[in-house]
């Protein structure tokens, strides 16, 4: 029964896009996943983490998310944001009414995530894996009138991740917690980062997994670019934050399911400074 | 086919992240100000003064005036042109008024009349100003403003400091901090020779005189941002 326990967590856990999970799907098995993601932010971090006003931008995503087992210990994982939407409001005078400045918007693909994961332990209810995923320069770096509409970095990272994860009881109720932490090679003058992070979850009822996350990303500020070279461009270098969120998954079959999304960082430098949503179908088979 | 009504149903969601509006509070007091900067006259001496008039969002528009002066046995001023006679030795306050949105709005200016064979040394031809913060960023420093041949010179002293973490910088002379509308830009991250963000600098600005604009101002200029600010007010 705990196996069979710990099984259900392993196979709730991939249900999680992004959530670097430790286990492997297992040759064979896959898990996609269509996702729709908005962030709307009319306030940043600053780069000494205060928060200020900005004209209201928002970040709509649309994308693919895939994982499959190529053998036991090795799963292939691609994100591809097809669609991914930047714009800005139009500002109008609050005494004329007259536009100030023009709204904007920027439709394109974003940077695509190709990845591998490799089980390097499991034992019990504790799995460890490391990640390896390739940030693809595929969106655009310069959008818009002035090149801040970017849907992408125009650099070719690399995240090297440790992963460790045990499935547990809570209450009588499956649960699971896992960690990782991560190094983030960056290009083309971009400050290079370290990552970690932290989420723990637990299955409500039948078919429903609530889970909390803790995300952070720090600088390690070793890049050559800066505000003034990088044409405009404010969420690019140097980012840094620590984000809190909640999920919920719903199984409407055993394979289909729906899962939403609710991120907000709560500290931060060059980065929005509003919550995120974002809603998805997964297909576990 | 749920799949692909799902699919159908981002797209929709996806088309309602649409562009929306920001309310933007961009007004400022009314102003009516003398543009013509003469602070000396010799007898005899005939000018015609300028003063313009900007609505509350800093925008220059016509407006009928009225010129007057304190002492018509030093200044006189003519009824149907307008034109300012030096007539005797002294001083007079020349003042222009106009009805405004908000009321009476007046401007003035102290004009001294000398000899014919005096050198006047003009002393109104320099402005000052200091730059404040408005957000978090660094925005700091002193300059000058003073009139040349062509326009004018902004001097910016050494301890000029610009936030070289701002993305999209820019530095605008306006008579509106709040807006970018009607804003002459004097630098900007995307110009030629890049921005300057620390220590003494000089611009010359061509076509543009003293008392055009009363604000200089620095701006995140892709995301709308007001950082810092300066009245520019008299030497």
């Amino acid at each position: 029964m705990k196996y069979l326990q710990s099984v259900i967590v392993i196979y709730v856990l991939f249900v999680f896009q992004q959530s670097d999970a430790q286990w492997n799907k297992g040759k064979g098995n896959g898990y996609y996943k269509i996702s729709a993601w908005s962030l709307v932010a009319d306030q940043h971090y600053t780069n000494i983490g205060e928060i200020d006003p900005n004209a209201t931008r928002g970040n709509f995503t649309l994308s693919l998310y895939g994982e499959y087992g190529v053998t036991k210990k090795i799963d292939v994982i691609t994100y591809i944001p097809f669609l991914t939407r930047i714009y800005q409001n139009t500002q109008v005078s609050e005494v004329t009414g007259n536009v100030l400045q023009e709204g904007e918007a920027v439709n394109a693909i974003g940077d695509i995530d190709v990845g591998l994961r490799y089980g390097l332990l499991k034992k019990n209810h504790f799995a460890l894996s490391t990640t390896l995923k390739l940030g693809l320069p595929t969106g655009k770096d310069k959008g818009g009138s002035d090149g801040s509409f970017q849907t992408g970095d125009g650099e070719f990272n690399q995240l090297l991740t440790l992963d460790a994860g045990i499935s547990y009881q809570l209450f009588s109720k499956p649960a699971y917690a896992k960690t990782y932490i991560g190094f983030n090679n960056r290009t083309q003058g971009f400050s290079d980062e370290f990552h970690y992070g932290l989420e723990s979850g637990m299955k409500l009822w039948n078919k429903l997994w609530v889970l909390a996350r803790l995300n952070s990303v720090n600088s390690f500020k070793n890049g050559t670019l800066s505000a003034q070279n990088s044409q405009g461009s404010i969420f690019a270098n140097n980012i840094e934050y620590v984000s809190v969120g909640a999920e919920a998954a719903y199984y409407i079959t055993s394979k289909l399911g729906v899962s939403f999304n609710y991120t907000g960082a709560i500290s931060g430098r060059i980065i929005y400074a509003k919550p995120s949503y974002s809603g998805g179908l997964f297909l576990d088979i | 086919m749920r799949l692909l009504k799902f699919v159908f149903l981002l797209f929709f969601i996806g088309l309602n992240s649409c562009i929306q509006e920001d309310i933007v509070n961009d007004r400022v007091p009314e102003e009516l100000r003398i543009i013509s900067s003469v602070n000396a006259l010799k007898v005899g001496d005939v000018v015609k003064l300028h003063a313009s008039y900007f609505n509350n969002i800093g925008e220059k528009e016509s407006k009928t005036v009225v010129w007057e002066t304190s002492n018509p046995t030093v200044l006189s001023i003519d009824e149907f042109t307008t034109n300012i006679t030096a007539k005797a030795e002294g001083t007079a306050t020349i003042t222009v008024k106009t009805i405004g949105v908000s009321g009476e709005l007046t401007d003035s200016e102290i004009i001294m009349v000398v000899k014919d064979d005096v050198v006047v040394i003009p002393s109104e031809n320099t402005k000052k100003g200091t730059i404040t913060p408005t957000e978090s960023y660094d925005a700091s420093g002193d300059f000058e403003v003073i009139k040349t041949t062509n326009g004018i010179q902004i001097i910016l002293a050494n301890n000029y400091v610009a936030d070289e973490s701002l993305p999209g910088f820019a530095l605008f002379l306006t008579n509106n901090p709040n807006s970018l509308v009607n804003a002459l830009q004097i630098d900007a991250y995307d110009d030629a020779d890049g921005a300057h963000y620390k220590g003494a600098f000089t611009y010359s600005v061509n076509g543009v005189g003293l008392n055009d604009y009363q604000y200089l101002v620095q701006w995140c200029r892709p995301f709308s941002i007001l950082v810092g600010k300066a009245t520019i007010t008299d030497k």
